[in-house]
């Protein structure tokens, strides 16, 4: 293990990486791209906008078109450009939510040139959780606020100083190049003791079982009555991953990028006819709720959820996760 | 007889005669309850009031609950229950002068309200994750769990409210709670009085941070248009789904221009923002102008048609005539 003082963060830029970091915009804890480090914030429980974001940005180029005379003439695929990058103070519930999304996107034999793109260039430092957050549930879930899941490095915060672990070559490499000092001593010896406190266990073992007759409404109805359908519990939510596919036309210029969608939003699932299937509050409330605890347990033999709470402590109108999930396996 | 108990009271009497009953139950959070849409008087005995009853309900006067009819069946014509504080209830006023419901359509069960809390003070000073049990009205303000409070709680948009004790309601005899004079518009002419540069920066900065989940579009019980203008993306697109800088600032410029001297500054849209933009700036500055040109306080005179739904030869700008 090696360590370094929080003064020295320096030393993450000085490995010829880029660094997407945890940042405080006007008060939103979010990853974006950082090149001092006092911009890196350590003070929260989790970001309120979900690592997903370095991955899968709420609006991505895909596309350059060529236009003339209005007509489009050429269109091509417009790759990110990546360079090394270090995605430093992910938590291991946005961490563990990359199973899923690395699967998903690459489903079924088709590969997303864009997810895969970012995800193969970028070193995951995951920082371990020394609070609880609100609401959260990720042990229930298979992660922890020490899960490794999908880590290059496991970072421990010990008092001013941080220690990295290295789980992946790909993360021994990233700290070789920080040059950083062996761990020895009490630091090392209170990373390999942590234990930090963990949220309360809700048994989730059979939800997705019993969710498996539960589709008519009726079981839905009086859940979602409240719900406004924003999109709030699933744009913020670090497994949702829909996106709606748009172009941005100005004059000659022409690119066609894909942008966040939600199942919760009225135009979601609407027919080239105008015939909309998925009508209803409770249909749209349903189809987050399965999908996360129904669907992906039986397409990919894991929940669709990480546990972080995100969804239950932003929702405007008190829609709690579990207590749903609850009501509804009644 | 507590105004609790007269709610819960007037509730159980509305319940059987309206379509439904909406009030405020506990939910699973500390610092703020829900709606509860009650159909049997054991619904109603859920029923709490306080300053953590802050949404704004008159929403679900706007949301439709009624199932698509069978051939042949008539709609159900019961009118809606509301439990309304002051600020509510001036959407009502608003909603009924804008058509949207006849007056005797909706029952307000009227709240004296001493102002309610501001959840994200509240996260500021106590901590996202405490073991806070519930915050109450005190002789002087808000207790928690019984202590005063450690700084101000009290919510920006009750400041400014002119109607502790709502102006109007179908319920008869509740205690009524003092009224403090309000704040005119000092929130909105410090904000008037910067640089414009520093200002298009300032909102740069926090339309940037827009996800254009429109939970305040849908929170807002103003905003009922069936189709938002921003939806529509055919035949020709005001906007898109971007959440670029341009499109955001679209996004709430036309939002705030379609609330002009129609938002009650009931708060709800600022509250339900995820990412903390300060939408009442904007809707604020709005009303001003609405009430400086056109003498026109919003969810205040029923007789008066809205400013944007009304049409009178004696405005200002006289272009048309
Ligand atoms: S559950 Fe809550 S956050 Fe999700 S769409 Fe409904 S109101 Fe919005
Ligand atoms: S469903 Fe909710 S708790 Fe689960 S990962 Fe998504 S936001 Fe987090
Ligand atoms: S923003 Fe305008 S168009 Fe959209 S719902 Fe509100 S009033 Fe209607
Ligand atoms: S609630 Fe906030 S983040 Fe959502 S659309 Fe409105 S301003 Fe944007």
């Amino acid at each position: 293990m090696k360590v370094m003082d929080k003064t020295q963060l320096d030393k993450l830029f000085g490995a010829g990486y880029e660094v997407i970091a945890p940042v405080n915009t006007l008060g939103v804890v979010e990853y974006i791209k950082v090149t001092v480090p006092a911009q890196i914030e350590f003070d929260f429980y989790n970001s309120k906008k979900p690592a997903k974001s370095a991955f899968f940005p709420a609006t991505e180029k895909m596309f350059d078109i060529k236009m003339q005379d209005r007509k489009a003439v050429s269109m091509d695929e417009s790759l990110p450009e990546m360079k090394d990058t270090i995605l430093f103070g992910i938590r291991p519930c946005d961490a563990g939510s990359l199973t899923y999304m690395d699967q998903l996107f690459n489903w079924e034999g088709f590969e997303d040139p864009y997810w895969n793109a970012r995800r193969e260039a970028v070193t995951v430092f995951t920082l371990g959780c020394s609070k609880v957050c609100p609401n959260s549930f990720c042990t229930s879930v298979g992660g922890g606020p020490k899960s490794k899941t999908n880590a290059d490095v496991f970072v421990y915060e010990v008092g001013d100083k941080l220690v990295f672990e290295a789980i992946t070559d790909k993360g021994s490499a990233a700290l070789d190049k920080m040059g950083l000092e062996e761990a020895t001593g009490a630091e090392l010896e209170a990373a390999q003791n942590w234990e930090p406190a963990e949220p309360e266990v809700v048994d989730l073992d059979e939800t997705p079982t019993k969710l498996d007759d539960r589709w008519p409404d009726e079981h839905w109805v009086d859940v979602s009555l409240r719900c406004l359908n924003c999109g709030i519990c699933t744009f913020l939510c670090p497994t949702c991953h829909c996106f709606d596919i748009i172009d941005y036309k100005h004059r000659d210029k022409c690119a066609r990028c894909r942008v966040w969608d939600t199942c919760q939003f009225d135009d979601y699932t609407v027919h080239a006819s105008g015939h909309q299937p998925r009508e209803t509050k409770q249909s749209r409330v349903r189809n987050r709720i399965l999908h996360k605890f129904n669907y992906i347990p039986h397409n990919f033999d894991m929940f669709g959820c990480v546990g972080c709470g995100r969804c239950t402590s932003l929702c405007p109108v008190n829609i709690d996760l579990i207590e749903t999930i609850q009501e509804v396996e009644k | 007889m507590s105004n609790v108990d007269k709610m819960r009271e007037e509730a159980k009497k509305l319940v059987s005669e309206c379509r439904f009953v909406v009030g405020y139950e506990r939910g699973t959070f500390n610092h703020l309850d829900r709606a509860l849409i009650a159909k049997t008087p054991e619904d109603v005995d859920k029923f709490v009031f306080g300053p953590t009853s802050i949404p704004n309900l008159t929403l679900y006067a706007v949301t439709d609950f009624r199932r698509p009819l069978k051939r042949g069946e008539s709609p159900d014509a019961r009118p809606i229950g509301i439990v309304c504080k002051g600020c509510d209830a001036k959407t009502i006023v608003e909603l009924v002068r804008e058509h949207i419901h006849a007056r005797d359509q909706v029952k307000i069960i009227g709240m004296p309200c001493k102002g309610t809390i501001d959840p994200k003070k509240f996260a500021m000073l106590y901590g996202e994750d405490n073991d806070v049990k519930q915050i109450t009205w005190g002789p002087d303000g808000f207790l928690v769990d019984g202590q005063a409070p450690k700084g101000d709680l009290l919510a920006g948009k009750c400041l400014h409210c002119k109607v502790r004790n709502p102006s109007v309601t179908d319920v008869d005899g509740m205690e009524q709670v003092d009224q403090p004079e309000a704040a005119g518009f000092e929130g909105i002419e410090s904000f008037e009085a910067m640089d414009p540069e520093d200002r298009w920066r300032f909102f740069e900065g926090q339309f940037s941070k827009c996800i254009r989940c429109y939970a305040c579009r849908n929170a807002c019980p103003l905003c009922y248009c069936h189709q938002c203008s921003i939806d529509i993306q055919k035949p020709f697109n005001w906007t898109q789904k971007f959440t670029e800088l341009p499109d955001n600032t679209f996004y709430h410029t036309m939002r705030a221009l379609h609330l002009a001297g129609r938002c009650v500054d009931c708060g709800e849209c600022e509250r339900v923002c995820p990412m903390d933009i300060p939408l009442r700036l904007l809707n604020g500055k709005m009303a001003k102008v609405a009430y400086e040109n056109f003498n026109i306080e919003s969810g205040e005179d029923p007789d008066r048609p809205s400013l944007l739904g009304g049409c009178d030869p004696n405005d200002k700008e006289c272009f048309i005539w």
